[in-house]
């Protein structure tokens, strides 16, 4: 029989608390919670944005080739010698859909500016525009019909397209239209070979030879190149437009046969950097290459920013997510990523070691924009501690001309200097902060994803104030970030409020509480209590709220403080110092999410390991629950009743609250479904009170035994026994947790768990002089249900 | 005398009174029944379910027809049907031909056209030859009618004994004398799509009973016989300050009735109360939003059974409903469906 009740139980076991997800899904792409302040683009590196760091292969984030828009839209306003905005220009070029182009032209010549102005003067420029858009879809598109079976073009339509442009060609007037013209034909034969010229003769003859100065030559020559991997790096250096594909083709591994190939040490450097962009290892011994190849190289700034945001990848994203550095969380080729696995990511040699040459490249001055390099170095000082030199170098990026980008990064890094150097929060620091998102507010498109790195920097004073024991100001600043604040376990992620639960003490909780009822705030306050809700935050953050609720400016809600500094306190075993924080919070809010999940009776509990109950006929909120453990424990003082059964109730409530009960919101929030189960999460032990009531009952246990030694009624003390036991086998587990752990290559434990039964048998059988008796209570379930129910 | 002219008129009575009588018998008329399928993807379930309503006949759109510049007429949407899937079913396939095309073909463009799209149509539908109708929705205009029955006319020389079918919207059916009518061996009259979608004021775009009956008064027997297409579908119209913004399928009043994020309106509509997005909705709604759910009841459908019944010139005619992926379709009672067929009876 005892067999079935191990069974019985084992199946109940299942039954763990699954009621409210708090943050689980699929996981988060490793770009989203790696952690990085200096910002990528502070470089201008147009055309490389795929190549800042990133987990991934490509930097999705940040676009590619986007400086030609801008190039040729003024191209084309210098030519037609149009007075309106170049931006204008770029609209019809890039931003209306060919569709509308050709199907709207009409209208467009009277509605839009600049196509009126060509319509007017410049026929022949318009005509080119059509032609262009013609071949666009030619280019792009295979025959529409398909009646052959293939996905081949339109034979008749490329041929047509082909002849119209070489008359084009013939006819133009000046040599902007023939470049153009030609540079439409190049695609047309790389795209749909055999309709026109070879590509080499439309290059030679078409392009090269033209005297005008324009993107395109660049551009074309880049047709030409049919994988020359010498030609390739030629065209990375002087394209604007192919640089991110040149990068792409480039035969990293072969590099050592390409190099040969080079004239002069330019283009030796131009190919170090194209192998460098392809590394998401430790690339200074390529960057220090370049440097002394080709001291005054371009890209070199970009190369170094790139490096900085690796090792705030590697030594902060684990620092300040709780996850691994991102760029461990995805497969580059298998030899970098057995390098990633083998070296320590986060060792600070490596910082140190970047300053250096950062320091010899400022002294040496060979390289342009100084307060550039002083503003990066002064931010690898700050990682690396070096706060004296980092204050150096932006006095010494002060004295400089500086591009607006680097003005901001100057300010953001005279931020973290201050707030590194002071450690907590005071008046002028916290005047600094506002001062600087205001800023931002300002002037949002400095940085392409200026958002982010405000979030960012949230999250990084928040952990830095909470570090330095000012755990109010830091959970407010964690409040107010979209960004991963900590991991539970691979797919689920903290809350601020988990991390408010975990850090947080009495004084903490008042304070912050003091802050949000102040009527009359200071600015600083009134910033670290409300917090802007994007729709981003809406739809795709990992921000585990129910947003339906959130409002545009959402604060921290009062009386989740109030419910959070209860669940401290009984954590605490506090019980009087919760009930008097939750008589604070209205009835209505236990009546909302995630409450309404808890329509439970938390005083009774069924013949199982784990007891979970919904909808039950006697409904307690938090505050009710303690109110009755606390009257309890006052009958119990002053010896009124039955105490043993107050014993028996208390330790139901008590066992209600733990994890395994139906009341486990008593202690903590939602987490994991399976936290004591699986293998994954990293249990608290550390925190022995928490751990051995919340997961392992010991105060249920201690209230069983204590009902059992007071009760001469055989049944009830077989019942208190067997309850005592059920909380020792949690206990036992626990203890199993603490001294185990799970080796994932061989998918076990050190030790598996084999729990101890019945514990408290010989106890009850000491007290009450009966053999047998207990195992013939527990292993009969009408018996077992019958007595319990006779005592709550 | 007067005595021989009372005979006489009683004679003519009785000689023609029989004539008189058959003309107000009403003569069952035959009906096949029908659906049409126009998303881009048919599966067995979809035939399936039209077994299970007793319907055999299927109008399947397979190709949308656009237009661009240099393209010309080009076939911007494809649907490809496979024989084991609607084994045990009339197959009529439909193209459906932008008004913008028929604007823009030149002469040489419109032989390309039918040309091309009756080798495409070979292409898509399993055994073409057996195919015994294909039919053409066009929302030609009298600006363009010349050119689409140029299309016709060329679709239906080089179809040997296939039938052609054009559809017929309701005001085509009133203004014959303008768009006049399609060279083709019948046509679908469409006794939906009547209102405008995209006014606020619209009660019901799909289906109006009164704004059904003006097209039909006052109108002789259409020159070409007609089958009957019956409204059975519905959508969400979604205003954005009362301007029209975008159409949701598969959002239902039902649905609408149960969304926390909606209230209705005193005006029937239903009015956003937070921003919301699904996969569903394949768009994101946002707070202040009205949506007009449009869908067609039981009696809309007998109401509009009834105008089939007026509108009807043949005795043996389809009655096709439009369309089976709809959930008005599969809400369609099957007690309902042949009360309808009985009324157009």
């Amino acid at each position: 029989m005892k067999k079935y009740w191990i069974v019985l139980n084992s199946l109940l076991f299942l039954l763990l608390p699954c009621n409210h997800v708090n943050g689980c899904g699929w996981n988060m792409s490793p770009e989203e919670y790696r952690f990085f302040l200096l910002q990528p683009d502070i470089t201008n590196s147009n055309g490389l944005g795929p190549f800042f760091y990133s987990p991934e292969i490509y930097n999705a984030y940040y676009p590619g080739d986007d400086r030609m828009i801008e190039v040729n839209a003024k191209e084309w306003k210098a030519h037609t010698h149009y007075k309106g905005s170049w931006k204008e220009i770029a609209e019809v070029i890039y931003t209306l859909s060919t569709e509308d182009y050709l199907n709207k032209l009409d209208s467009l010549k009277k509605k839009h500016p600049f196509i009126s102005h060509l319509s007017k003067k410049y026929k022949p420029e318009l005509e080119y525009l059509t032609y262009a858009r013609k071949c666009e879809l030619m280019i792009n598109n295979t025959d529409p019909w398909r009646l052959n079976n293939d996905y081949g073009a339109d034979t008749t339509l490329v041929s047509a397209c082909a002849t119209e442009g070489l008359k084009l060609y013939n006819t133009s007037g000046n040599e902007f239209l023939k470049l153009r013209t030609a540079y439409q034909l190049l695609k047309l034969s790389f795209y749909h070979p055999g309709f026109s010229e070879e590509l080499d003769a439309i290059y030679e003859t078409k392009i090269k030879p033209l005297s005008i100065q324009s993107w395109i030559k660049a551009s074309a020559f880049f047709y030409t190149i049919q994988n020359d991997q010498y030609k390739l790096s030629l065209c990375f250096d002087r394209s604007i437009d192919k640089r991110f594909r040149c990068v792409q083709l480039f035969d990293r591994k072969n590099i050592q046969r390409i190099l040969p190939f080079a004239k002069s040490n330019h283009e030796k450097a131009v190919m170090w950097v194209m192998y460098e962009l392809q590394n998401a290892t430790r690339s200074l011994s390529g960057i220090e290459k370049i440097y002394n190849l080709d001291p005054n190289n371009k890209d070199l700034p970009m190369l170094l920013s790139r490096e900085i945001n690796k090792v705030e990848d590697w030594l902060m994203t684990p620092q300040l997510t709780g996850q691994s550095a991102s760029i461990l969380a995805y497969s580059w080729d298998n030899e970098q990523t057995e390098i990633l696995k083998r070296r320590r990511l986060s060792d600070k040699n490596y910082v140190h070691a970047l300053y250096i040459f950062m320091c010899k490249v400022i002294r040496e001055k060979k390289q342009d924009d100084p307060a550039l390099w002083n503003v990066l170095a002064s931010y690898l000082c700050i990682l690396d501690g070096n706060f004296k030199e980092a204050g150096n170098h932006l006095t010494e990026a002060n004295t400089f001309k500086q591009t607006d980008k680097v003005t901001f990064q100057v300010k953001l890094n005279q931020l973290l200097l201050n707030l590194n150097s002071a450690q907590t929060l005071s008046p002028e620091l916290e005047k600094q902060i506002l001062g600087f998102c205001d800023f931002s507010n300002r002037h949002p498109d400095i940085f392409y994803k200026q958002d982010i790195m405000i979030n960012q920097l949230y999250l990084y004073i928040g952990k830095h104030l909470i570090h330095h024991k000012d755990v109010a100001k830091g959970i407010f600043f964690l409040s107010k970030t979209n960004r991963v604040i900590g991991t539970i376990s691979y797919w689920t992620y903290k809350t601020f409020l988990i991390e408010m639960l975990e850090h947080a003490k009495a004084k903490d909780y008042d304070e912050m509480l003091t802050i949000i009822d102040k009527k009359n705030k200071t600015p600083f306050e009134k910033f670290l209590t409300t917090r802007k809700v994007t729709r981003s935050d809406y739809y795709d953050s990992y921000y585990y709220e129910d947003y339906s609720t959130v409002s545009d400016t959402a604060a921290i809600d009062k009386n989740k403080v109030l419910d959070y500094k209860s669940m401290y306190y009984v954590q605490q075993d506090l019980l009087d110092s919760a009930l008097l924080t939750v008589n604070q919070i209205p009835s209505s809010y236990w009546k909302s999410s995630p409450y309404d999940l808890f329509q439970c009776f938390p005083f009774s509990i069924t013949a199982s390991l784990d007891h979970q109950s919904n909808h039950d006929f006697y409904i307690y909120n938090k505050r009710q629950y303690l109110q009755r453990m606390c009257d309890i424990k006052i009958l119990i003082k002053n010896n009124i009743g039955d105490i043993a059964k107050h014993y028996y109730v208390l330790a139901n409530g008590y066992f209600n609250m733990s994890y395994h009960g139906n009341f486990w919101i008593m202690n903590m929030p939602y987490k994991l479904c399976d936290e004591v189960s699986n293998n994954y999460y990293d249990i608290q032990i550390t925190n022995k009170l928490l751990a051995n009531n919340y997961y392992g009952c010991q105060l249920a246990q201690e209230n069983y035994l204590n009902a059992m030694r007071l009760s001469t009624d055989t049944a009830f003390g077989a019942l208190c026994a067997a309850r005592a036991s059920v909380c020792n086998i949690h206990l036992q587990e626990i203890n199993w947790r603490a001294n185990n752990i799970y080796n994932e290559k061989d998918y076990s434990w050190t030790k598996e768990f084999k729990p101890t039964y019945s514990v408290f048998e010989n106890l009850f059988v000491n007290q009450f002089k009966i053999k047998d008796y207990y195992q013939d209570f527990v292993s009969n379930c009408y018996n077992y249900e019958h007595t319990k129910s006779n005592y709550y | 005398m007067r005595k021989i002219a009372l005979c006489f008129l009683a004679a003519i009575l009785i000689c023609l009174g029989p004539l008189a009588l058959k003309k107000v018998t009403h003569t069952p008329k035959h009906l096949e029944r029908a659906a049409y399928f126009w998303k881009t993807s048919l599966y067995e379930e979809d035939i399936t379910l039209l077994k299970k309503r007793n319907i055999h006949k299927l109008y399947v759109k397979i190709m949308d027809i656009s237009w661009n510049p240099v393209y010309k007429a080009y076939p911007a949407t494809t649907t490809e049907l496979f024989k084991s899937i609607t084994e045990g079913i009339e197959v009529v396939p439909v193209v459906f031909i932008t008004n913008e095309t028929m604007k823009n073909c030149t002469e040489q463009d419109i032989d390309v056209l039918a040309e091309k799209l009756l080798l495409k149509a070979a292409k898509l539908v399993e055994k073409f030859e057996t195919i015994k109708e294909l039919q053409i929705d066009c929302d030609w205009t009298s600006s363009t009618k010349n050119n689409y029955f140029k299309l016709l006319s060329r679709l239906k020389a080089a179809s040997g004994s296939r039938l052609i079918s054009a559809t017929i919207r309701l005001y085509q059916y009133k203004h014959r004398s303008k768009t006049g009518v399609p060279p083709v061996d019948r046509g679908m009259l469409m006794l939906y799509n009547m209102g405008q979608i995209n006014n606020y004021n619209e009660h019901n775009s799909i289906f109006n009973e009164t704004e059904a009956w003006k097209y039909l008064q006052g109108t002789d027997a259409y020159d070409l016989p007609l089958d009957m297409a019956l409204p059975a579908f519905d959508w969400a119209i979604v205003f954005e300050q009362k301007k029209f913004s975008h159409i949701i399928h598969h959002f239902t009043r039902q649905m609408a009735d149960t969304c926390s994020f909606l209230v209705k309106n005193p005006n029937g509509y239903y009015k956003m109360t937070a921003d919301y997005w699904s996969d569903g909705l394949e768009s994101t709604l946002y707070y202040g939003n009205e949506i007009r759910i449009e869908d067609i009841t039981q009696r809309d459908l007998l109401n509009a059974a009834t105008i089939a019944e007026k509108a009807a010139n043949t005795d043996h005619f389809t009655v096709s409903v439009f369309e089976i992926n709809s959930h008005s379709f599969n809400q369609l009672d099957s007690t309902v469906y042949e009360k309808v067929l009985d009324r157009i009876k």
